[in-house]
């Protein structure tokens, strides 16, 4: 409801509150009269009653003194006169009824008409004097009926004269809040033109200097206002918008600067890059050159180094061809124990050939049209070569010969990094070289005979079981040879031990040359011997063990100037699987076969279990 | 209460007069009430004592009234205290206010008349036949055994009195 109210036109609440003021302020006002009126006419009829009683009172003191019944009669019977009054009563002095008058329209009726009911009847009694003396009383009751009538005849004519002042006022009402609702109208649809139009040049078109009046100047002045700075706006928008593209200007500048900058720092990078490859290159050789180390302490002789050196130098040197030489004491001269790369290299050379080996330090060859070149190279070289010898404890152990890669450039320098590498690595191979030397000299000392360097006893009880497992493997079969020197203690007290000695190792001499790489030849004690040969048949056995006798009767000794007699031996074969798969029961078998031998007359070849000779000769 | 008082009083004293005077008729009862009554609506001139404090009350001739008028003495009517006086003759100038002519004196009533009219301001009374009519003020008279009375208007003016007109509208004739 009061919603409803709240979003009513301000003309219709105007009116609205006009109209209701309007009514309340009449209807009070009519509600007041009434009531003023009401107790009004009651005083007024009380007054009159009271007026009455007093001159009916006077007029029939007279009769009361003299009990003029009659007389007091006619007196209230001029009451008729006044029709409101109902009843009237005249009491002597002693309280009797002198008497009695009645309204002849009201009495005997019924009570008339609802206005009878409404209004309460009125009653004056009062005392009737003469002089100072109270000579009775007189009682008079009025009806307010009629001042009731007029009341209510009133009340109607006020009642028509408010409600047509009302019609009159709203009429008032509905033209004067015009000058209110206009001035607002107007306000409003000002604003409603600048929100839907966003035009700010607007003003609202009023002149008054009241409320209103303060409202629009309000609005026009934040018109002004928002106008204004609309202005303001848009010029400091436009100064943003040059200072946006100077600044734009400015940063392509510094951008572009920027970008030269990041040219160069990317230039810069990658000649970090670069050298970061060369420094991870210089890494990997490092790596490389630590591996080859490694793989080169798990070689157990010299020989074995060859592949690892082969291995790592194509690595570390893709395309380069050279040779890694080994020096031979005895042979007094140096020997390639592997090369690699397409240029040939020389097998072995004389320490002499070689710059390098003569100085007994690196010999470098820039160009081989200009520089000094070895003699061991001095065909078809065609790019930079390097001579390493290979130095440790003061010994030159060897010689690493490096050549670069050929072009169709011509000779280029050898690059600095692969120079100190190969320095590196053949510092390493030498001692490398140096340890493994040693290790075979500490093992030649361990496994054999120190007096004939054949294996000793040990070795061969060590070898014969792995190839006796292997040929059990392989189904092959293993040839054991044991031989003996016929009259060795004989020859022993002939000649003397020196001569024995010497015996012995010319012996071992021949049997080592005598047998295949695969064969181990030892010295099983005394002037006994053995012989392995794995993957050998009973025939090529017996056949090698002749060919054995008969070689060692061709040995001539000479002993101080004299000459010595030849000697013979005595040699028993057996085979695997067939004399036994134990490395013992095999030399047995072996060993009986050389002893049956020696029995049936010596300087001859027996097999084991057969016990018959097999003399070819 | 005061009411009570007042018809107490006034049974006392009926019973009292009753008592008394055995003689006496109810009439003369209500005929002394009656002059009380006269009193109150009767102006007297100014110059009749109107400094005295003494309503008088004289009785001419044999009084009917025996003790019944002793009541009426020292009550007030008009402000002043009622005296009872009794004439032997009519000599009432300078004495009487009110004079109640008795019927004893009905053979000389003309001069009594004649000397109480000469008097000047004195209320003349009787139950004298004819009494108004001969020049008398007020005449008792009895209509159905009841007490009313006449007034001669003309002698009332002639003796300088004012007559309230509620009494004159009591009276059951009025002389001019």
């Amino acid at each position: 409801m009061l919603s409803r109210y709240r979003d009513l036109p301000i003309k219709v609440k105007l009116v609205l509150s006009f109209a209701l003021t309007t009514t309340v302020a009449l209807a009070l006002v009519t509600a007041f009269f009434a009531i003023s009126s009401w107790e009004h006419a009651k005083g007024e009829a009380k007054l009159e009653l009271k007026i009455l009683a007093d001159v009916i009172g006077a007029n029939s003191s007279a009769a009361l003194l003299f009990g003029d019944r009659s007389a007091a009669d006619e007196m209230l019977d001029s009451l008729g006169a006044a029709p409101y009054i109902e009843l009237a009563i005249l009491y002597d002095m002693d309280g009797q009824e002198f008497a009695r008058y009645e309204n002849p329209a009201t009495h005997g009726a019924t009570p008339a008409g609802a206005a009878s009911e409404l209004t309460p009847d009125i009653s004056v009694t009062q005392g009737i004097l003469l002089g100072q003396r109270e000579i009775g009383t007189i009682v008079l009751h009025g009806s307010l009926d009629t001042r009731f009538e007029q009341l209510m005849d009133n009340l109607l004519t006020a009642v028509i004269a408010t409600i047509v002042s009302l019609a009159l006022a709203l009429l008032i009402a509905m033209r004067l809040q015009r000058s209110i609702t206009n001035p607002v109208q107007k306000l409003t649809d000002t604003l409603h033109r600048v929100s839907s139009e966003h035009d700010y040049s607007l003003r609202a078109p009023i002149n008054q200097h009241d409320e209103i009046g303060v409202l629009a100047d309000g609005l026009n002045n934040m018109l002004e206002t928002v106008q204004d700075r609309d202005q303001k706006l848009e010029k400091h928008s436009q100064t943003l918008e040059a200072e946006v593209s100077e600044r734009t200007a400015n940063l392509q500048e510094v951008n572009e600067k920027l970008q030269s900058e990041l040219e160069e720092r990317k230039r810069i990078e990658t000649n970090l890059k670069l050298a970061h490859e060369e420094l991870k290159e210089h890494h990997e050789q490092s790596t490389m050159l630590s591996e080859m180390n490694d793989h080169l302490q798990l070689c157990k002789s010299v020989d074995e180094i060859g592949p690892v050196v082969t291995n790592f130098i194509r690595k570390l040197f893709p395309g380069w061809s050279g040779a890694l030489y080994i020096h031979h004491h005895s042979k007094s001269m140096v020997e390639a124990l592997v090369s690699w790369g397409q240029s040939p290299v020389e097998e072995v050379i004389s320490p002499d050939d070689c710059w390098g080996l003569r100085q007994g330090h690196t010999h470098l060859v820039k160009d081989p049209a200009a520089d000094l070149i070895c003699a061991h190279c001095a065909q078809d070289i065609q790019s930079a070569c390097l001579c390493v010898p290979m130095v440790a404890h003061g010994e030159i152990l060897g010689l690493l010969h490096m050549r670069m890669p050929g072009n169709d450039v011509g000779p280029q320098p050898v690059p600095e990094d692969y120079k100190s590498v190969t320095l590196a690595t053949a510092k390493d191979l030498a001692l490398a070289v140096s340890n493994l030397r040693l290790l075979e000299a500490l093992q030649a000392q361990s496994v054999r005979d120190p007096l004939t360097g054949l294996f000793n006893r040990r070795y061969l009880q060590e070898t014969l079981d792995r190839e006796l497992s292997r040929a059990l493997r392989g189904n092959t079969s293993v040839g054991v040879i044991m031989l003996d020197i016929d009259h060795f203690k004989k020859f022993n007290d002939d000649y003397g031990h020196d001569v024995g000695d010497l015996v012995l190792k010319e012996l071992g001499v021949r049997l080592k040359h005598a047998i295949r790489n695969e064969d181990i030849a030892c010295r099983y004690g005394g002037e006994e011997f053995t012989i392995i040969l794995p993957g050998i048949n009973q025939e090529n056995a017996l056949l090698r063990a002749e060919a054995l006798r008969q070689d060692v009767k061709t040995i001539r000794f000479s002993y101080k100037g004299k000459q010595i007699n030849h000697i013979s031996i005595s040699l028993g074969v057996a085979l695997s699987p067939n004399d036994g798969t134990e490395s013992e029961t095999l030399i047995t078998a072996a060993d009986q076969a050389l002893y049956a031998a020696k029995r049936a007359g010596r300087d001859r070849v027996m097999l084991a279990g057969e016990e018959t000779v097999h003399n070819n000769a | 209460m005061k009411r009570l008082r007042c018809a107490l009083l006034t049974l006392a004293g009926l019973l009292y007069s009753a008592g008394l005077l055995a003689a006496a008729s109810l009439e003369y009862e209500v005929k002394a009430a009656f002059i009380y009554n006269f009193s109150q609506f009767v102006e007297w001139p100014d110059s009749v004592d109107s400094q005295a404090d003494e309503l008088v009350l004289c009785v001419l001739g044999r009084d009917p009234f025996g003790q019944l008028l002793e009541a009426l003495e020292g009550r007030r009517a008009q402000g002043k205290t009622i005296q009872i006086k009794r004439l032997r003759n009519a000599s009432v100038e300078g004495v009487c206010h009110i004079v109640f002519v008795s019927q004893s004196e009905s053979e000389r009533l003309a001069a009594h008349i004649n000397a109480i009219a000469d008097a000047k301001g004195v209320l003349s009374i009787s139950d004298i036949e004819d009494f108004s009519r001969k020049g008398g003020v007020i005449e008792f008279h009895m209509v159905d055994n009841r007490v009313r009375f006449k007034i001669n208007l003309k002698a009332a003016r002639d003796a300088n009195l004012a007559i309230s007109s509620r009494l004159l509208s009591l009276a059951t004739s009025v002389h001019e």
